[in-house]
Parts: structure tokens; sequence; C-alpha cells
């Protein structure tokens, strides 16, 4: 159950580790042919540190992943001796997997409403108006999309907490 | 990005015959976590308090093993106070029980065997996805670790609600929504029921209100530090009595996060200024506590936070802190102790009121 755990929670880190690099390149590529002039410069240093922060939040995710691992795995033969151990550790996953399927829902059902949005968009009598709702589903899909990477993120790091805070109690017990 | 400082209200006045030593607190969601600082933090001064959907004090520091970053104490708050994925990893009444004795022997907060006599409400929707039921659970254990008799307290978790403060009004949010403005209708008056829980019968509420609310500036409570996040104003219901100088009480009623006056949506990470929130003052004005108040002679303080995001301070739903934000230490943080920025202010206020 560990190793799919540990699994599951590593790739949503990876698709935000992917997701990190297009973006940095993405910059790049727009920052790169702006020189800037005196009063307005190309902010550079900011970039890097933005860059740098999510570094650091991806690798503080993997490095808890770690640490997690190293609680419990000296751990590992006395708490699967332990019956109520085993069993937290199936409510644990049971929960994780409820709440996973609980955000599957809520995408399924934000792309089914983008979907019959688009369905109805009625006729417009301005170029405007019809570039506005067009443009309106992009930016619907844009949030859906955001806030379930972010729902996800969140999961996993909730998961993580969860459960080393969860070994260390049961090793605290023993 | 920083909103523009607002003009200077009158500062909080003061009234005859309150009595201060029969106080009460109550709050929301990030309300709630600050209720419970308040009234630990000074025991001494209240009698009571009211918890909707709040957990104990310093849960967020449950799990320190978390500090890989500084960003520990939000991943617990996130995490274990508010969403455990299951009841073993929700916050330990006993040992915070304990932290709390510590604190109190440091001298960080009032000696916790004022709590004894206090009465305590403690609410949870069955339908709350935002702070989880077990949570709020662990609140009730908490003060009866801490020796507050189980008869004191009233605790709920049966009603289907969602996040919220609970009113009668048709305007507000169907009863297990878990939406802003986190104030949603249901068969019974919230506000009512906990301040009849923490200081018995009381006068029925009024259907005109005779007083006034009064708009006062925070401002010099925290010394206008953005840390604080709290807003310019802050807003009291004083009863025409108590103007008038008949005896009364305070009640601190503290809103959750996004409810504040001054809260403001952000969208893609900017404040979307240009489309302010049409319910910034409904938790002062609808909740339901100034209509009590008014016939049985108690002053509403309605402290105010304010959402700031930038390097230095998260809080962009302009939350109180119940995990650290306002503490200049990351690896100490204090947001809890008598000391913390806001509970110095909103002190500070609740003794201003009973000094005429």
């Amino acid at each position: 159950m560990l190793q799919a755990l540990t699994q599951f929670a590593h790739a949503p880190v990876d698709q935000l580790q992917t997701l990190h690099h297009l973006q940095a390149d993405l910059i790049r590529k727009f920052i790169a042919p702006t020189a800037g002039t005196d009063s307005h410069p190309v902010p550079a240093f900011a970039l890097g540190s933005h860059a740098e922060h999510i570094r650091q939040a991806l690798g503080d995710v993997a490095l808890r992943q770690l640490r997690n691992l190293q609680n419990v795995l000296p751990a590992a033969v006395k708490l699967s001796q332990d019956v109520g151990v085993c069993y937290d550790l199936f409510a644990f996953q049971k929960a994780f997997l409820e709440r996973l399927s609980g955000l599957q829902t809520q995408w399924f059902e934000g792309l089914e409403s983008i979907a019959q949005e688009a369905g109805e968009i009625r006729q417009v009598n301005t170029a405007s108006k019809l570039i506005a709702q067009e443009y309106n589903l992009y930016a619907q899909f844009s949030a859906l999309l955001m806030g379930q990477v972010s729902a996800v993120a969140e999961l996993v790091e909730n998961a993580q907490i969860d459960f080393g805070y969860l070994i260390a109690q049961t090793t605290e017990e023993n | 990005m920083s909103i523009a400082s607002s003009p200077k209200a009158p500062p909080l006045p003061g009234f005859k015959n309150v009595d201060l030593s029969q106080s009460s607190v109550s709050g929301l969601s990030s309300g709630a976590f600050m209720t419970v600082q308040l009234h630990l933090a000074h025991s001494s001064t209240f009698v009571g308090a009211g918890v909707i959907a709040g957990g104990p004090f310093r849960c967020a520091e449950t799990y320190r093993a978390a500090a890989i970053a500084e960003d520990s104490a939000i991943l617990n708050a996130v995490s274990i106070c508010m969403n455990p994925l299951i009841p073993q990893t929700a916050p330990d009444p006993a040992r915070l029980a304990r932290n709390a004795r510590a604190c109190a022997d440091k001298g960080e907060i009032d000696p916790v065997s004022h709590l004894a006599n206090d009465r305590v409400y403690i609410f949870t929707g069955s339908r709350d996805t935002v702070v989880n039921s077990t949570v709020v659970d662990t609140t009730r254990r908490f003060y009866e670790h801490l020796g507050v008799a189980a008869d004191n307290i009233r605790y709920e978790s049966g009603v289907p609600a969602g996040h919220s403060i609970i009113t009668t009004n048709p305007e507000d949010n169907p009863l297990a929504a878990n939406r802003p403005p986190y104030i949603n209708q249901g068969d019974f008056v919230q506000s009512w029921r906990i301040l009849e829980h923490i200081y018995g019968p009381l006068n029925p509420p009024s259907e005109r209100l005779s007083g006034r609310i009064i708009r006062f500036d925070q401002r010099e409570f925290f010394n206008g530090e953005s840390r604080a996040s709290m807003s310019d104003y802050g807003y009291a219901y004083v009863p025409k009595a108590v103007e008038e100088g008949a005896p009364a009480r305070v009640h601190i009623a503290l809103h959750g996060c996004k409810q504040g006056y001054a809260y403001v949506n952000y969208v893609n990470g900017r404040p979307d200024l240009e489309n302010g929130l049409p319910y910034g003052n409904r938790y002062f004005t609808t909740t339901g506590y100034n209509e009590l108040a008014d016939a049985n002679d108690l002053i509403i303080l309605y402290p105010q936070a304010q959402g700031t995001d930038n390097g230095a301070t998260q809080n962009p739903e302009g939350c109180w802190d119940w995990w650290g934000y306002t503490s200049t230490s990351a690896r100490e943080p204090d947001y809890y102790s008598q000391q913390a920025i806001q509970i110095r202010a909103i002190h500070g206020m609740l003794q201003r009121l009973g000094t005429p």
C-alpha cells in the first residue's frame, strides 16, 4: 500500500515539475527578446527568484516523501504486525482514494458544464461579443484546470503530512 | 499589492458601567480558532466562548516534523487542523491541553484554572467540508482536558449545515452550502444560542434596534503594522441604554475568512478591486447578535481582519491568525499568547470599551 501511495504521490509532483519546465521555457521565450529600457528594466532577478521558489516547493514535497519513507521503513516490521495500525493505514488509503474520486467527479462535472455552455453559445451581433464568449470558455477551462492541479497538490501535501503524523504517533507509542 | 490606507475614523469610545469580567467571545472558522486562542490567553476576563467550526489551541503546531520549510504550520493547519484524512490524524486534544498548561506556566496566557466555570458552545455542521467535524470534536475534548465541566459545554454536531454561521434570513445561502459569505439559512439563529448558552436566559431579541453601529479606527491597536493583517476600521454595536449609562457586558464576535468588510477577492493573484463583494458588512449587521444585544445591554465588538498577500504576510483571504502568519519568527511563531499582535489588539479594544 505504501508503494502505491508513494507512486500516487509522485505522479502529480512529476506533472507539476513538467508544468514548471514548460512555464520557465515560456517565460524565457517571452522575456528574452525584450531588452527593456532604463526606466523599465526586465526584472530578471525576480524571475530567477520565482523559479527558485517553485523548485524549492517541489523539492520540499519530495523531501517530505523521503522523510516519511525513512520513518516508516525501520518500523515496517513492527507496524505490519500491529492490527490497529494496519486498520488505520487501510482507512487512510480509503479516505485518500475517496477524496481523489471526489476531485475527479468535480473535474468531469466542470468539463460537462463547459461543454454544455459551448453548445449553447447564441447568435451574437458583434465580433467583440463573439470573441468575449469564446474567450470565456477558455478562461473557464483554465480556471477548472488550475483548480484541479491545485486541489491535487493540496491533497498530496495533506496525505504526506497526515501519513507522517500517523507514523510518528505510532512509532512514539511503540 | 497593497490597498491605500483609509481616512481616519473616530477612536473606539469607552462606556460607564461596563463589567469587563463578564466578557465573552465567539467566532466562525478562523474566527473560531482565534476565539479559542483569545479565550485561553485572557481566560480571567472571559466567562464563555462560542466556537463555530474551529479547532483547538495551537493545533497548527501538532506535527512539527513537517518543518522541512518554514511553512510547517500552514501545512499542519490545512491538513491536520482542517481536513485530516482519518480521525487518527486529527489534533490530539490531550497533548494540546498539556501544551496550553505549559504556556500558562510560562505566563504566555492566563492560568487555565480560570476556564473551570466558563460556558462553551461548540458547533460543527455535519455537511461542513472546510473544517472537518472530527477536528471540532477535538476542540470539545480539549476543553474537557482543561477542566471545563462537561455540563458547561454545549456541543452540537447533528445539524446538516455546511461551513457557516446559521441565521433565519431568507437571503442567506442554503443550510448545507460551503461557500462565501458562509452565512447560511437554518431554522434557528446561532448567535442567540451562543449568547444564551454563555449568559443563561436572556430577554427576547429586539424587533427594532434602539442603538447604533459605530465605526472606529482599529489602527491604534496594532500601531498600523501591516503584518497584523487587520483593517483600518472596526465596528461595535452599542445599545442606546448602554450609551446612556446602563450596566453592560461585552461580547466579541469574530468573523471568518473572506468575511471582513474589506475583503477583496483575488483573481489570478491580483485583488479584484473593480468588483467589490457585496457582503462585507453582513457579519456585523445580519447575523443576529445585535438584536439580542439590544435587548440585554450587551456591547458587541466586531474587530476586522483584512487580506494581505505579499512576501512577508500571506493571508489573502483575510483570516484571523491561527498558524503564525503575523509572527516575526517562523520557527517560534507567536500568534496565540497575550503578546501576539492580533490578540493584543483585540484585548486592547476590549479594555477601551470599559474605560470611560
